[in-house]
């Protein structure tokens, strides 16, 4: 499985696993169509903050990780910071995720 | 969706989801700590939340109206601050209490709109007129709780001062309350919109008292019956504020003819020249409208500031009637056409087609749309974005879509 690389506001990066990202369908689009994105297999958000970047790159691996967990099997709860809330809000909606 | 047609559920709810139930939590939490006449109480649940920008205030408002999460509790976040415009496009949720709250505690605001405000009671609406001294644009979808003596006042109280009002869905806005809105405000007005209300009947005060010489926006749409709007009030209002006029919309107001577009043509234009200032053309269902009609309309009067225009479901309409638009000049501006469901039109007049700045186009149910004809209107128009192509089974998989382009509603196409 590929890895893809996220690019935050401040230039830092992150990468996580194309399976992961595919969960964003904004994400998806952007790695399946013929932009310049496909080659690189980097994507640059210049809106989003480090640290909200990297609880959303938490958040698709974490639905990675359970999305196919059974009926019995116990899925934790996802932290989230109370005081990272809204913006995490906002950028959630951009990815629709 | 597509889990939900497959019968799966999702166990593992959305971070929009979890972002909101923590937001909702919080602010009910700091709401039973501290007494509610506290004055800080928006802004530390602001800090606490980590905050946002002025300018992302609309966007979350956005967000949670798409996620239906606006009531009494969120609209906290929305208080003591500085915004000017506020938009809640479902307010379902808020009570009367909420809108007392916000008339309070946002007194910068100058244009609100309220969108399925079906909790607006008689007490609160006249709160926000008291409350906002600085309002003068007010946009109300289904505010259904409002009486006629409330209008009044309301109307009095804005008199002269309220610029921009737009109200649809009630059927609680008489003849009496039109009239009454156009005698306080009629001067002032410089938009109004008038859509879904069955209790109006007399359209025809609506050219008596438009006379603001700078006067922007009209739209009356779906009158209850259709010959409530005829040619000769459309025409008798156009009389008054055509040449100043940016926005016309007539969607659903079925009665209008041929008639209405012959004196437009006249009527839109200022005295010296053929042209007009028009950005926003909506004349959806309009369906006695015919092809003559329309080219002796988009021939008669140059358009040279048109962006949006919408020509959906004009049953009447045929390739001479486009393709008179696309020699208009408004061919170079048009960003946003939709031609939904002309299907007497056969295609030719794409041919003359040339439209620089058109980014989204819609050409759903119009029988003559095919892959050829997709590939070429992507080659045609280098700034289109979005086109759609619902209802056209003649569109495939094979057909060749330019980068940059997005095609939408294909049969082909899976989630």
């Amino acid at each position: 499985m590929s890895e893809i690389t996220l690019v935050s506001k401040d230039g830092s990066e992150l990468s996580l696993s194309r399976e992961a990202a595919d969960l964003s369908p904004v994400l998806r689009s952007m790695l399946s169509r013929p932009y310049l994105e496909e080659q690189q297999s980097k994507i640059t958000l210049n809106e989003i903050k480090p640290d909200v970047l990297k609880k959303v790159v938490e958040y698709l691996e974490y639905c990675r990780q359970y999305r196919n967990a059974g009926e019995d099997e116990d899925i934790p709860e996802f932290e989230v910071p109370t005081e990272m809330s809204l913006e995490l809000l906002l950028v959630a909606d951009f990815l629709n995720i | 969706a597509a889990e939900l047609l497959d019968r799966k559920t999702r166990r593992i709810s959305t971070l929009q989801d979890i972002c909101i139930s923590l937001i909702s939590s919080n602010i009910s939490k700091l709401q039973k700590e501290t007494s509610s006449s506290d004055e800080t109480l928006s802004q530390q649940i602001r800090q606490t939340l980590g905050g946002i920008s002025t300018e992302n205030m609309n966007k979350l408002a956005r967000t949670l109206s798409k996620n239906r999460a606006l009531n009494d509790h969120t609209l906290q976040l929305f208080l003591r601050t500085d915004l000017e415009s506020l938009t809640f496009h479902d307010c379902s949720k808020v009570s009367y209490e909420g809108y007392k709250l916000l008339a309070i505690f946002a007194p910068h605001l100058s244009e609100l709109s309220l969108q399925m405000c079906g909790q607006l009671n008689n007490e609160a609406l006249l709160y926000i007129a008291q409350k906002l001294p600085n309002l003068n644009a007010l946009y109300l979808d289904g505010p259904f709780l409002i009486n006629e003596a409330t209008w009044d006042a309301f109307f009095a109280l804005m008199k002269n001062k309220l610029k921009a009002f737009h109200i649809s869905n009630t059927h609680r806005f008489t003849d009496h309350s039109l009239r009454s809105l156009l005698e306080n405000c009629g001067e002032s007005l410089v938009s109004l919109r008038l859509s879904r209300l069955d209790a109006v009947f007399d359209y025809s005060l609506v050219p008596q008292y438009l006379k603001n010489p700078s006067f922007e926006h009209l739209s009356l749409e779906y009158p209850n019956k259709e010959e409530l709007v005829s040619d000769d009030i459309v025409i008798d209002a156009l009389k008054q504020v055509g040449p100043s006029l940016k926005h016309l919309s007539l969607n659903g107001c079925f009665a209008l003819t041929d008639e209405t577009f012959i004196s437009a043509k006249d009527a839109l234009s200022s005295k010296n020249s053929s042209s007009s200032v028009l950005e926003n053309l909506q004349l959806e269902e309009l369906d006695q409208i015919t092809t003559d009609g329309m080219v002796y309309f988009f021939s008669g009067i140059q358009l040279p500031n048109l962006k949006n225009c919408s020509l959906r479901r004009c049953f009447l309409l045929q390739d001479m009637a486009v393709s008179e638009l696309f020699l208009n000049e408004a061919s170079k501006s048009l960003t946003n056409l939709s031609l939904n469901s002309l299907k007497d039109v056969k295609g030719e007049c794409f041919e003359a087609m040339e439209c620089p700045k058109l980014k989204r186009l819609d050409v759903g149910f119009m029988g003559c749309v095919n892959d050829k004809l997709v590939k070429c209107l992507g080659e045609r128009n280098p700034s289109l974005e979005i086109l759609e192509v619902f209802g056209d089974n003649l569109v495939s998989r094979k057909a060749v879509i330019r980068p940059g382009l997005t095609v939408i509603g294909r049969q082909s196409d899976t989630l």
